[in-house]
């Protein structure tokens, strides 16, 4: 991918990586309106953060551990799991084959 | 009892005394929606079932509230307004709800937002966008845009939002209610269509500070389905808004620039008001809401990308194809700024200047209890209008972002209209987990000024 601007091929190239399709006329669009946001989000590099740690979230928590026991109320029937799905066969999952 | 534009806990003191029932209190709501909602687009669903009798024992006795329609509710659709998820019946409940419907609320409908919560006007919604009810040619803000609308034009008497960098505060300033952020962890993710996992958190829309500090208390505290909410007692919100209390007030210069003349105008009135009934006031300087914005768009970027990853048409929902717009170019930038090559440009060093930005709170909050600016640098815009800004949802949104990014409470509550009988918002941040001292001061403004009438009904709407 290219430092800086983003091409319609950057574009064509961050949509297979994420499983979306985009019309032609949206890879133009979206190659000029990300590089306007990557254009401006470079004025972080005007902050001193010399020594600084990042910080990947907010709360001082520690971990949490449960015990390793079935929560009984918060089991879905299969019928449940799967009443959701567009396709599904034999009580279950459809999905595309990907060999 | 005049029940047009009764708060909640009106509502529950007439329920209380036998002047009302809730099935009575459903039906009157049935009706508004029934009038008013084709022009104002506030619902996604309405559910139209007999409402259930409730125990006027129960804290909520009944009341009806709406729920922001990326709060998960067993067995009622839940879309986040997005055709990705159009038709999906949740199988359970967020714990948000459980903790309402525990506390005896009846569920009125689901509230329009934009599309995955990703925007600032609502407009990003697939199922059209809600109207501000002070000017219908106008928009509510966002995300929780339609609780905010439905609020204000008494559709409901409140509503639970979700913010992730200014979506109750913003939508709520601009219809002229009261929105309530908590702290990060306060209250639970789990049940919420994650937009940005370390910055999403459910909060409320109301009509006065009571309100918001009574429904804060039931869906606040730890819960063993999100590891990152804490396990701090929950204090009794409402009980400690009374008492009179005096706070160092900081107001940071940088966060007026560029603001309307007439909010700063608003905003500085209210902190002579404060200064008058004995609190301090101190010019405070923190990090630029300029470079707020990056670190937010940033990491929230980055966050949406792997989140929305789950939405694969497979277990639930549509195919990706069905995402809108916004949805693809959030994705897509998080997709650039975490990729191999560009993770420590942007990735890295947005996180880093989160911690500056935390480290900044920390060092104020020696100083001050609180901090007070303005909710959003302009009134509601027209429909449409958004097109004018490149960067629209971080520039409404600036002066919110960095409670969001520290993972501070918030709220905003309405000061005053502009000229064009706009409503506006000014904010109040307090320190993690001290939401008492923002809800104490917001209390007292309320009490002082009574939000000077900017919470009746709107005419129309009457």
């Amino acid at each position: 991918m290219s430092k800086g601007a983003l091409t319609k091929k950057d574009i064509e190239h961050l949509a297979k990586l994420s499983s979306l399709q985009t019309s032609e006329k949206e890879t133009v669009d979206y190659s000029s309106q990300l590089s306007e946001s990557l254009e401006y989000i470079r004025n972080l590099s005007a902050v001193d953060t010399k020594g600084v740690r990042e910080h990947y979230y907010v709360s001082d928590e520690e971990n949490k551990v449960r015990g390793d026991k079935v929560d009984t109320k918060r089991i879905l029937s299969k019928k449940e799991a799967i009443s959701q799905a567009r396709k599904t066969k034999k009580g279950q999952f459809v999905v595309k084959r990907i060999l | 009892m005049n029940i047009l534009g009764a708060t909640l806990t009106q509502l529950i003191k007439a329920i209380k005394a036998r002047e009302l029932s809730s099935e009575e209190l459903v039906r009157y709501f049935a009706k508004r929606y029934d009038k008013f909602d084709k022009e104002l687009n506030c619902f996604i669903t309405y559910c139209k079932q007999e409402p259930k009798s409730q125990s006027s024992k129960e804290a909520l006795c009944g009341v009806p509230l709406a729920i922001k329609d990326n709060i998960i509710t067993k067995d009622i659709e839940t879309t986040a307004a997005s055709e990705v998820l159009k038709d999906y019946i949740p199988p359970y409940d967020a714990t948000v709800v459980t903790r309402l419907k525990d506390a005896g609320a009846n569920i009125l409908g689901k509230t329009n937002l934009d599309a995955w919560a990703h925007g600032s006007s609502t407009e990003t919604s697939d199922f059209g966008s809600t109207k501000n009810p002070h000017d219908s040619n106008r928009v509510p803000g966002g995300s929780s845009g339609g609780s905010a609308a439905a609020v204000a034009s008494y559709l409901v008497p409140a509503a639970l939002g979700t913010e992730t960098g200014g979506s109750v505060r913003q939508p709520a300033s601009w219809c002229g209610v009261v929105g309530l952020k908590p702290t990060y962890g306060r209250s639970s993710r789990y049940g919420l269509i994650a937009m940005a996992s370390s910055f999403d958190c459910p909060g409320a829309l109301t009509r006065s500070v009571e309100d918001a500090a009574l429904l804060l208390a039931i869906i606040a505290g730890g819960d063993p389905y999100d590891a990152t909410t804490s396990n701090k007692s929950v204090p009794n919100y409402v009980k400690s808004l009374k008492g009179k209390k005096t706070f160092t007030i900081g107001v940071p210069d940088d966060y007026f620039d560029g603001v309307d003349s007439e909010i700063v105008s608003a905003v500085n009135e209210s902190l002579a008001l404060f200064e008058n009934k004995g609190h301090k006031v101190k010019k405070i300087k923190l990090t630029h809401p300029k470079y707020v914005i990056s670190v937010y768009t940033v990491i929230q970027r980055a966050e949406v990308s792997s989140n929305l990853a789950r939405f694969d048409g497979i277990r639930y929902g549509q195919s990706r194809s069905h995402f809108g717009e916004e949805a693809k170019r959030r994705i897509m930038l998080g997709a650039y700024t975490l990729a191999h090559g560009y993770y420590d440009e942007y990735y890295k060093k947005a996180q880093k200047v989160r911690s500056v930005i935390m480290h900044d709170f920390d060092r104020i909050f020696k100083e001050v209890d609180m901090i007070v600016s303005p909710t959003t640098p302009v009134t509601a815009l027209k429909l449409g209008e958004y097109k004018k800004y490149p960067f629209f949802g971080e520039l409404m949104d600036s002066l919110n972002e960095p409670a969001s990014i520290a993972g501070l409470p918030g709220i905003s509550i309405p000061v005053g209209k502009d000229k064009k009988g706009l409503p506006i918002g000014m904010q109040i941040i307090s320190r993690a987990f001290d939401e008492e001292t923002m809800l104490s001061l917001a209390y007292q403004y309320e009490q002082e000024t009574g939000f000077g009438g900017v919470l009746q009904v709107p005419e129309k709407f009457r």
